[in-house]
């Protein structure tokens, strides 16, 4: 009963953010994060559907589903990159250089394990291996968030509430998935309830912050009509500063 | 077990990024011109004079050791807070020019990153230890650095040159 007030919850709220979405023009806004939830919420009724007509397919259907979301999810964070660091090419040439050095360690870890005969993923059940590609995810959200935070770019309260919508998403996914991996069946029933109700909250912060579209902030660049340095220049004159207070340790930035 | 705490690790450090990206101010749109000017020479003397500690030593007075290390306990910290905020300001300015840059260089861009954060930890060392040791602490670390640097590079040039003042005023007893 509590599962399925839940279930039916997550399908209301979703079905109210895509309409909302729809009313106020934020499908134009953010393309990508409106299919993804699109098909979370077809996702939520087919799988009902099959659950009530043919139990027996609803365990494969599920884990078809899962994947399909996991990787329309992955074109959220590309989102997120693409619109909060489009006025910031050099933020977001950082941002770049993290995400190809994290998916440069998995495909090296892929590699590794197939060079030592074992499979191209070491995951023996298919929660194993959401769980592993979700890690790969939470790399990627912490990539691009850990660099927006450094560089200070401003962000609306749509995009603050994607991120942090998908991000504790993710979070959840890896610890259920690794608690269910490590416990096994154990954990089978309390996640049933777990995994649902973690993707209410999401959906309760995407409902609140997605309600209204917010006013893109204003770029810095843009709003005082300010030049482009050259970058070595920059970096020679931060260098300079910072050696200005270098607590007697110079040395330590010889190029 | 293992994939476990890596999982849970993970999983902390992207809840903390979160929650420190929800709670940041935007920034202002317009660029604050940080003040990256050094602190006056005499409090940096003050850190790392040494006869001034000889001085009291000689007077043989436990309540004037103790009324001198206090003041240069928050001298030192004071300077210790300034070099922080200091570096913090150079960190930020270059921050909000550099997000800009078309033909930014990423390697360098990292090198000075870590460099002004390896300052920073520093500071917050040196901080601790002048809360909890002795507010001499600094001068002793830069020393230690410079002796240790002599010893490992001879030919490398002295590390603490303004630090430590070259010729002090003498003190005449009371």
């Amino acid at each position: 009963m509590l599962t399925q007030m839940i279930w039916w919850s997550g399908v209301v709220l979703a079905f109210l953010v895509l309409l909302r979405g729809m009313r106020v023009g934020m499908f134009y806004r953010f393309p990508y994060f409106y299919a993804y939830l699109s098909f979370v919420f077809l996702q939520s009724l087919a799988l009902l559907a099959i659950f009530h007509r043919y139990p027996t397919l609803y365990g494969n259907a599920y884990w078809y589903c899962e994947f399909a979301s996991l990787l329309l999810g992955s074109l959220v964070i590309f989102e997120i990159y693409r619109v909060a660091l489009r006025p910031y090419p050099g933020t977001a040439r950082i941002a770049r250089n993290l995400l190809f050095f994290v998916f440069a360690l998995t495909f090296a870890k892929v590699l590794v394990n197939q060079s030592l005969g074992s499979v191209y993923w070491p995951a023996t059940t298919t929660a194993e291996l959401e769980r592993n590609l979700r890690i790969v995810q939470a790399c990627a959200i912490l990539a691009v968030g850990v660099v927006m935070l450094i560089y200070a770019i401003p962000r609306n309260r749509n995009l603050k509430g994607i991120l942090a919508g998908y991000g504790l998403f993710v979070a959840c996914s890896v610890i259920q998935l690794s608690l269910l991996s490590y416990l096994g069946s154990s954990f089978n029933l309390l996640w049933s309830y777990i995994y649902p109700f973690s993707y209410l909250v999401v959906l309760c912060i995407w409902t609140a912050t997605l309600w209204s579209p917010a006013t893109e902030p204003v770029s810095p660049r843009a709003a005082l009509h300010l030049g482009v340095e050259d970058h070595s220049s920059l970096i020679a004159r931060s260098k300079q500063d910072l050696q200005g207070v270098d607590l007697g340790v110079p040395g330590a930035f010889r190029r | 077990m293992m994939i476990l705490l890596f999982s849970v690790l993970i999983a902390i450090g992207l809840g903390w990024t979160l929650l420190r990206f929800l709670r940041a101010e935007d920034p202002p749109a317009v660029f604050p011109s940080a003040s990256v000017d050094a602190h006056p020479q005499f409090i940096a003397d003050a850190v790392f004079s040494v006869r001034d500690w000889s001085f009291i030593r000689r007077e043989g007075s436990p309540e004037l050791d103790s009324l001198f290390t206090h003041e240069r306990r928050a001298l030192a910290i004071y300077w210790l807070r300034d070099c922080l905020a200091r570096i913090r300001a150079v960190r930020a300015n270059h921050l909000r020019k550099s997000r800009h840059s078309e033909d930014l260089d990423a390697p360098a861009e990292i090198k000075l990153l870590l460099f002004s954060f390896y300052l920073a930890a520093l500071c917050r060392g040196l901080l601790i230890a002048v809360h909890f040791v002795h507010p001499a602490t600094p001068r002793s670390f830069v020393l230690y650095l410079q002796n240790s640097s002599a010893r490992i590079l001879p030919s490398t040039p002295p590390l603490v040159f303004s630090r430590v003042p070259v010729q002090e005023v003498s003190r005449q007893r009371l």
